[in-house]
């Protein structure tokens, strides 16, 4: 009998090698592919650096925005940002806390990208003021009255609980990384140590930990769903067209866990094929991702159709304007190729499973992200350029807004950013929760611990 | 048949001559003679110059002339314009300049329709005094004294002369004012002419408005009479209706108040929120430690 | 064990060098303040006689005598934050009268620093509609009793005074631009460059109520001319018009003055005679200007030929 339980043992033991072998596998190889990657991703970093400091040189004028389209790119890319950043609610906790299993090994994915883009979000907000160098103003002279202030309030307390959220469940592998990253640099081991916090793998242990997961889970849902629905409050607090609609909130949250999902999607074939993870991130996932992407679309078009076709039946003037440039005018290629490119396409494609197959799904998600990053812009500038009032004594350039290369290259290093730190997770920690996915297969935790 | 040959050269000068031409026509086009019909230039001012038209002449040109011929009627008004004691606008007749006030031309707004007859005349009597002082006999001193009456709100003017002889004076236009923060509110008639007892009374309205306690300040002036030198005298009574200053909208928490001027309801939600969500997040930060804790109770 | 005892001198270490920090961070200011009062103690020597409050001669050491900045702002920060009081600015704009002369715009954008593209005030050619005719409108902030603005600004730097006017501080705006966006009469400008002329402005202390000079990188707009204001002096750009267009006074007083011909009138009377109206009333806003619709217009704009 002995033997017996000992045998068993003993496979589980190799089990749980193989499992951890594979997902350590992206920290213990560096490929050239990768230096160059990094090297590209800095390189855009430093462009947008540059850009930067000429900007805080000459003032806001090196972008296109003026008295008339005074909010751009920088507040379109920003609230992008945001709504990509919803995901990690998304899949951590509502999926985790229905108990939906296949998702556990998207969650490290999620959290990472939703970290890193609120991150990226705060940065390309203070790129867009005017006073950098006040920014401490508002933690002084805060008005609780201003939606800006709610804004910061919210994306702090969910930038934190997502780091927490991230954090947790990394400790028990970063427990196990303290045993098999001896070869790595002494910083690195002396990292692993302290953010281990000395964890054995107690009974104790593991319910202070799911303890503190569950209240987490629990609380990033409404936080999720007020950080972006606090910053379509910074356009529907305000009387114009366009902006001036109630069902602003719900809009902006169903775009957000459309985009999050779709990029959730992306990063998870390029980790995928890089890392050869096919074990882990089966095509099984991406069925489901697909699944979940078509919800989530279904949800965005309702909105959509809601936000446009009522003011348009209206044609109330103010607003017709703006509808008129969105439909049928100066807007109307971009409107087009976003709302039928990047929404209604993707859904009708995806509704068969041949097309949520990694390849064609990966394509689908790409061109959902980007019509997604059109779409904030679409929200953000042309009502800006339809005001009450005719546009009249200024300069000719004030009637539209193209963005200058200066600003252009700033939002690329927002994105590039996002990259630069998700790929540096990805040495540093395994990107798939290990002693998760080892719980998944059954394995106990008296292996885990022992190993 | 020979054709008229013109030389390129010839066609240039032609062209460069129309050109100058042109833009001489333009430069004139401001000193072209403004064409008055005939009947018009004859019609006679039925005002002779006599101080008190005189006189109405200069109110109405300190209203509605000076901004742009400016205090001196010298044209130099907030915007530049002709100068009306020039020899070129003087030599024209009184009925010339009567047509050009009433019709108008470009940046010269017609006066048909906003002066009468009457005080059109005079202004231009008041013009021609303008290059011609000695028309007017010299100016003489005058002493005012207001008078009020309270069962019915009203103010006496008492004009007499400034000698040791106190004669009242008669038909003496006084203006009444009531003291406003950016100028004077006028009351009584444009003009108030004294009577032969040199007095000349006007009922302070109903409706307006003093400081806190009503008081409110009347000014009395005898001004731009040629005849008589300026004079005033001021006079503070409670007859004003007590001035509300409804700025309860500014002092209640609002929306739009400063930092702290926050609705309560706000001020309790929002705190409240970042007080729970934060100190769910504490919790959790503190259960880290208890981990730590954990595992070295576990180790020892 | 080695290992722990690596770890517990560790701490200590840390727990050391951190109180230490901490503590010579908080002592440090102290002892550089006394040692600042210390040398003020020290006299020089040299006497200087002064005439104190109660008409007596007394002598001072020059040590102690500060030679007075002449060059303090007129008005400190938390004075203008505070209304003239007894005051509620309105201005009254006869769209009769306006012939576009712009010598209003001309004032403001000279008086305030202003770029040639800023506005403070805009003269604005308005069409309702395709049937009515067109007119010219000057535009200025028009201070609202509900105002958009204010609302969203989340550091106080605009703020609405008991008199009714709304100004901007421009040592407290971070330049994020909300408030333009909310306003709906688009009557805000950005300093989306250094400001014209800034070399000159350098040494001028900063006035709110003037907004001058003026900050790269913040917001501005119509002040009503409060400065002028504080000194009983009608706005610049009601004394600079020559046509009688503008009217300003005090709302508790029912009295407006004319900038041109200086002639007061009661408001009421004046916007009931005229049927006087505010512009996009159904917004809500409660604006501080009225407008006196364009009856027999002085002027009626060219559209076709215009340039705007």
């Amino acid at each position: 009998m002995n033997d017996l339980y000992r045998k068993e043992q003993q496979i589980e033991k190799e089990q749980f090698q193989e499992i951890v072998t594979t997902l350590t596998f992206p920290m213990n190889h560096i490929s050239p592919y990768f230096k160059l990657w990094i090297g590209f991703l800095l390189s855009l970093i430093g462009t947008a650096a540059v850009m930067y400091v000429r900007q805080l040189r000459y003032g806001l004028g090196t972008t296109d925005m003026r008295d008339i389209a005074s909010w751009g790119l920088y507040f379109s890319d920003f609230v992008f940002l945001i709504a990509v950043s919803l995901v990690g609610s998304l899949i951590t906790a509502i999926l985790r806390l229905s108990n939906i299993k296949w998702a556990t090994p998207l969650t490290r994915i999620s959290e990472i990208i939703a970290v890193t883009a609120l991150l990226s979000a705060l940065a390309i907000i203070v790129v867009d003021m005017g006073r950098p160098d006040r920014l401490w103003h508002i933690f002084i002279y805060g008005r609780l009255q201003s939606p800006i202030v709610w804004d910061i309030i919210v994306v702090i307390t969910y930038l934190v609980i997502s780091l927490l959220l991230l954090y947790l469940p990394l400790i028990p592998d970063i427990a196990l990384l303290q045993k098999k990253m001896g070869h790595k640099p002494g910083w690195q081991q002396r990292m692993y140590k302290i953010l281990s916090l000395g964890w054995q793998g107690t009974k104790d242990q593991f319910k202070i930990l799911n303890f503190s997961l569950t209240v987490l889970m629990v609380l990033i849902i409404p936080m999720a769903f007020s950080i972006h629905t606090v910053t379509s409050w910074l356009f529907a607090s305000t009387l114009r067209p366009g902006w001036d609609s109630t069902i602003f909130g719900p809009y902006f949250v169903a775009g957000a866990f459309m985009v999050g999902a779709a990029s959730v999607i992306v990063t998870m074939y390029f980790i995928r094929m890089q890392y050869k993870f096919e074990e882990y991130i089966t095509d099984e996932h991406f069925n489901m991702m697909g699944k979940l992407l078509v919800l989530t679309s279904l949800v965005y078009l309702y909105f959509n159709l809601n936000e446009f076709m009522v003011p348009a039946y209206k044609m109330k003037s103010g607003e017709s304007a703006n509808i008129r440039g969105l439909l049928v005018g100066d807007y109307a290629l971009m409107f087009w190729l976003v709302q039928i490119l990047g929404m209604i396409v993707p859904i009708l494609l995806m509704v068969f499973k041949l097309f949520r197959k990694p390849k064609p799904l990966l394509v689908i998600s790409v061109f959902i992200v980007i019509g997604a990053f059109f779409k904030r812009y679409l929200i953000v500038t042309p009502t800006l350029l339809h005001p009450f009032l005719p546009i009249q004594n200024y300069p000719a350039s004030y009637h539209h807004y193209s963005p200058t290369w200066s600003e252009c290259t700033i939002v690329i290093g927002s994105i590039a950013a996002i990259a630069l730190l998700i790929s540096l997770f990805i040495k540093l920690f395994p990107i798939i929760p290990i002693w998760e996915t080892a719980h998944e297969k059954g394995i106990s935790n008296e292996t885990i611990n022992n190993s | 048949m020979k054709q008229l040959i013109i030389p390129d050269m010839g066609k240039f000068i032609i062209l460069v001559s129309i050109i100058l031409l042109a833009g001489c026509l333009n430069t004139f086009s401001q000193l072209i003679a403004w064409q008055v019909p005939a009947e018009m230039v004859n019609k006679i001012n039925p005002l002779s110059i006599e101080p008190k038209n005189v006189a109405m002449g200069r109110n109405i040109f300190s209203r509605s002339c000076v901004a742009c011929h400016g205090a001196k009627a010298d044209g130099q008004g907030l915007i530049k314009s002709a100068s009306l004691i020039a020899k070129e606008f003087q030599k024209q007749a009184d009925g010339t300049i009567f047509y050009k006030i009433t019709t108008g031309r470009d940046k010269m707004p017609p006066f048909k329709a906003t002066l009468k007859d009457d005080e059109i005349w005079a202004v231009i009597n008041y013009l021609r005094v303008l290059i011609n002082p000695s028309a007017i006999p010299p100016a003489k001193n005058v002493k005012l004294e207001i008078s009020t009456g309270d069962e019915i709100k009203s103010v006496t003017a008492f004009v007499y002369s400034a000698d040791s002889a106190k004669l009242p004076l008669q038909e003496v236009d006084v203006h009444f004012y009531v003291k406003r923060d950016f100028g004077l509110m006028s009351i009584g008639e444009l003009s108030n002419y004294t009577g032969t007892d040199g007095k000349v009374k006007v009922i302070f309205p109903d409706n307006i408005i003093g400081d806190a306690e009503g008081y409110v300040s009347l000014l009395v002036k005898v001004e731009n009479d040629f005849l008589y030198n300026n004079a005033e005298s001021e006079v503070i009574r409670q007859w004003g209706e007590p001035m509300i200053m409804e700025d309860k909208y500014f002092n209640q928490r609002s929306l739009w108040g400063s930092r702290n001027k926050s609705p309560v309801w706000l001020l309790l939600l929002a705190n409240g929120i970042i007080a729970a969500v934060w100190g769910a997040i504490f919790y959790v930060a503190y259960n880290l430690f208890r981990i730590k804790k954990a595992g070295k109770i576990f180790t020892k | 064990m080695k290992n722990s005892e690596k770890d517990s001198s560790r701490r200590k270490f840390i727990l050391n060098f951190g109180s230490l920090g901490i503590s010579s961070l908080l002592v440090s200011p102290i002892i550089i303040q006394s040692c600042r009062t210390n040398l003020k103690e020290v006299g020089s020597g040299d006497k200087e006689k002064l005439l104190n409050s109660n008409n007596e001669l007394v002598e001072v050491d020059s040590a102690y005598i500060s030679t007075l900045n002449k060059n303090l702002a007129k008005n400190h920060n938390s004075e203008s934050r505070k209304g003239l009081p007894g005051k509620k600015f309105v201005l009254v704009v006869d769209l009769a009268k306006c012939k576009n002369a712009r010598k209003c715009m001309d004032k403001c954008q000279a008086v305030h620093q202003l770029r040639p593209e800023q506005h403070h005030l805009n003269v604005l050619i308005m069409k309702d509609n395709d049937h009515t005719a067109p007119y010219f409108m000057p535009k200025h902030c028009q201070h609202c009793d509900n105002p958009p603005c204010v609302k969203v600004c989340p550091v106080d730097a605009t703020f609405k005074r008991s008199d009714g006017i709304v100004l901007i501080d421009n040592e407290r705006c971070i330049g994020c631009r909300f408030c333009i966006a909310a306003c709906p009469y688009s009557a805000r400008s950005f300093n989306w460059y250094e400001p014209r002329d800034s070399e000159k402005y350098k040494d001028i202390p900063y006035d709110i109520e003037k907004n001058v000079p003026q900050k790269k990188g913040t917001v501005t707009k119509c002040t009503f001319s409060a400065d002028c204001l504080r000194e009983g002096k009608l706005p610049y750009c009601v004394s600079s018009c020559p046509n009688g267009v503008y009217y300003f006074g005090n709302e508790y007083e029912d009295s407006v003055t004319n900038g041109t011909s200086g002639e007061t009138v009661s408001l009421k009377i004046l916007l009931s005679k005229n049927a006087g109206y505010r512009l996009m009333e159904d917004l809500g806003t409660a604006p501080s200007v009225y407008y006196l619709p364009p009856k027999d217009r002085a002027l009626m704009p060219d559209i076709e030929n215009s340039n705007s």
